[in-house]
Formats: structure tokens, C-alpha cells, sequence
């Protein structure tokens, strides 16, 4: 808290949630979360194609970079599907798709960013992505998918800084 | 232990609002929520129809993406958190984004989120941002520029068993 924020008024709102769910609620519940574990397992089979629905974004947003250039408005659409990707690729079994996701995420995050990178290393991310899935690469544990990700990491911490 | 409610009795009360522009990721925020026995979950894909939910329904947690257009996640919260333009300024939310830096979550802190947590997420860790949300709900601040949850507990997520100084509460 910083002298400038001072004064400071505290406020205890009533927990009128608590008195809404009708008590205190178990700090843990494995059967809840076993019932979640399940109900995300029923939706598995999904998991392949709704993955392959998020790269034909990434490939479309791409095409609209190559086209139009990484500071136009397409870069920002390509930033929104690979950080879409980056949420989603480890819920989906892919948690390498996540890693390379949230590397090109990190190489074009802002517009000042997106001035200064090739679309080269862009095109390498969503071919790197691509190739993942169409190998059944689904962890770093493999030897391919680890060097392929830590080449990009390494080279998007040299364009743009290690993560803040 | 004897008093504390299960998910499946405790959560079909709640009324969950979820914002996020990515259809896929709602299905599975929903699948989650509806495994812990909530199925009162309204969809907006953007902040403007967010906003035209709670305009209409009694909501009691938001759990919202910060990654949309045209206003973002982090936009919604200020808008939320501000006492003139807010109906609830105090309601609950929920960053669940893929951001995961630490500057980031400084920054939805600063915003005024109540709990913070990144995608991919587990069932797990939902579940303890809403049984911590609901349990010890944190003091409110205010001060000339800021209006939001105290910031000061941001790191102190989990409640467990072994943390039990506020049982009579």
C-alpha cells in the first residue's frame, strides 16, 4: 500500500453468499472434483477435433498476418487465438501446444512487439504447433517436441526478454 | 467435518456469470461447474452482454476471461469495481486466464479481481477459488485510488484444513 493510497477505509461487506449456499463450504471435496474429472473425461473424444478447430484458427490468422502484415489489426487476432490455444492445449492433452502457444503469445503480445518480429519465427510456432499434432506430440517428454519448443522459447526470449 | 456443506448441496444455489469469448473454453468452465453441483451458469461472450445479464439477473460470482474484444476482461472488472457505475461493486470475480506472468496478476489485483487463476485450470483449483470466495471472503479498500478486495491476500489462496482460525465465522 503505497503512502499516495492513504487514507484507507476497510469494509466488511456481510457474507451474505455464505448465508446463501446455507453454510461453510468443505475446503476440499474430492467427490466433487472426481465428478468434474469425469464429466471432462465424458467430453474427451471431443478433445482432437475441437483442438484441430483452435490450430485452423491459428493457420486462418496467420494467413491474414502473411497477407497483411503483423501490425495490422490481423496481428492482434493472431495474439487472441495463439493465447486462446495456450489456455486450452493442456485441458486438451496437449500440454506442449500450450508451451509453444504461450511462447508465440510472448513474441507477439503488443503492437510494439509485433514491430519488431520476423514473421518467420511466427510462421515457425504455428508450423511447430501444427506438426505436434499431427505427430501425436502431446508432452516436452519427447525428445523432438522439448527441442523444438526450447529453440523457440530461446529465440523469442532473445527478440523480446524473458518473461516479466 | 460436520457443518461444512458439499459442493453438490452448497453450489446449486449459486448463480455463476461467465464471461469468456472462446465457446469452447465456456463448455468446459460449464462441465466443471455443473460436476460441482451448479447449474445456474449464464454465457456472455463479450463484457457488453455480460453486462446486460447482471442488468437482469441476480448473479453472485463472475468468472471472466481478460483476453476480448473490444473490452477487455481487465476493463469489465474496473467497470464492476467502480461504486458509481456498479450495481454490485463487491461481487465476486474470477480471472481465469492464460496470463500466468506475475506482472499480470499484479495487475488484475490491481484491477480489483477477488481470486486469480490461469488456463489451463483444473477442476481442482476452481474449486478452491470458490470455496475460498464463499468461506473468507476477502475486507474490502478504499482508498482515493483504488476500490477493490484487500490486494494484500492475493498469494494466500487456499484454505485447507490446516488453516482453521476462522471456523467460528
Amino acid at each position: 500500500m503505497t503512502q499516495r493510497e492513504r487514507p484507507i477505509e476497510i469494509i466488511n461487506p456481510p457474507n451474505m453468499l455464505k448465508v446463501k449456499v446455507g453454510g461453510r463450504i468443505a475446503p476440499a471435496d474430492p467427490a466433487a472434483i472426481a465428478r468434474a474429472e469425469a464429466a471432462l473425461a465424458e467430453m474427451k473424444e471431443e478433445f482432437s477435433d475441437w483442438l484441430a478447430e483452435e490450430v485452423d484458427k491459428l493457420e486462418a490468422a496467420l494467413a491474414k498476418v502473411q497477407a497483411q502484415g503483423l501490425t495490422s489489426e490481423a496481428g492482434d487476432e493472431l495474439f487472441t487465438v495463439a493465447h486462446d490455444l495456450r489456455g486450452l492445449g493442456a485441458t486438451y492433452e496437449f500440454p506442449l501446444v500450450t508451451r509453444m502457444a504461450a511462447s508465440l503469445s510472448r513474441l507477439v503480445e503488443t503492437g510494439e512487439k509485433r514491430e519488431l518480429v520476423p514473421v518467420q519465427l511466427v510462421e515457425a510456432h504455428v508450423g511447430a504447433i501444427r506438426a505436434a499434432l499431427r505427430q501425436n506430440i502431446r508432452t516436452d517428454e519427447h525428445a523432438v517436441g522439448r527441442t523444438l519448443a526450447e529453440e523457440l522459447e530461446t529465440r523469442v526470449i532473445a527478440l523480446v526478454g524473458a518473461p516479466a | 467435518m460436520a457443518g461444512e456443506l458439499p459442493a453438490d448441496i452448497a453450489f446449486t444455489k449459486l448463480r455463476v456469470l461467465l464471461v469468456d469469448d472462446n465457446a469452447a473454453m465456456r463448455g468446459l468452465v460449464r462441465a466443471v461447474l455443473g460436476a460441482f453441483g451448479c447449474d445456474n451458469v449464464f454465457e456472455a461472450a463479450d463484457a457488453k452482454r455480460a453486462l446486460s445479464i447482471l442488468s437482469v439477473e441476480q448473479i453472485d460470482v463472475i468468472i471472466t476471461d481478460w483476453k476480448m474484444a473490444p473490452v477487455d476482461g481487465l476493463a469489465l472488472v474496473r467497470h464492476l469495481r467502480n461504486p458509481e457505475k456498479s450495481s454490485n461493486p463487491f461481487i465476486p470475480i474470477v480471472m481465469l486466464t492464460a496470463y500466468a506472468e506475475p506482472s499480470r496478476v499484479r495487475e488484475a489485483r490491481d484491477a480489483g479481481v477477488t481470486e486469480f487463476l490461469v488456463k489451463p485450470f483444473s477442476a481442482e483449483q476452481l474449486y478452491k477459488r470458490l470455496q475460498v470466495i464463499v468461506n473468507r471472503p476477502r475486507p474490502f479498500v478504499r482508498t482515493k485510488v483504488f476500490f477493490g478486495p484487500d490486494r494484500r491476500r492475493l498469494n494466500n489462496e487456499y484454505e485447507g484444513p490446516e488453516r482453521r482460525e476462522d471456523a467460528a465465522l
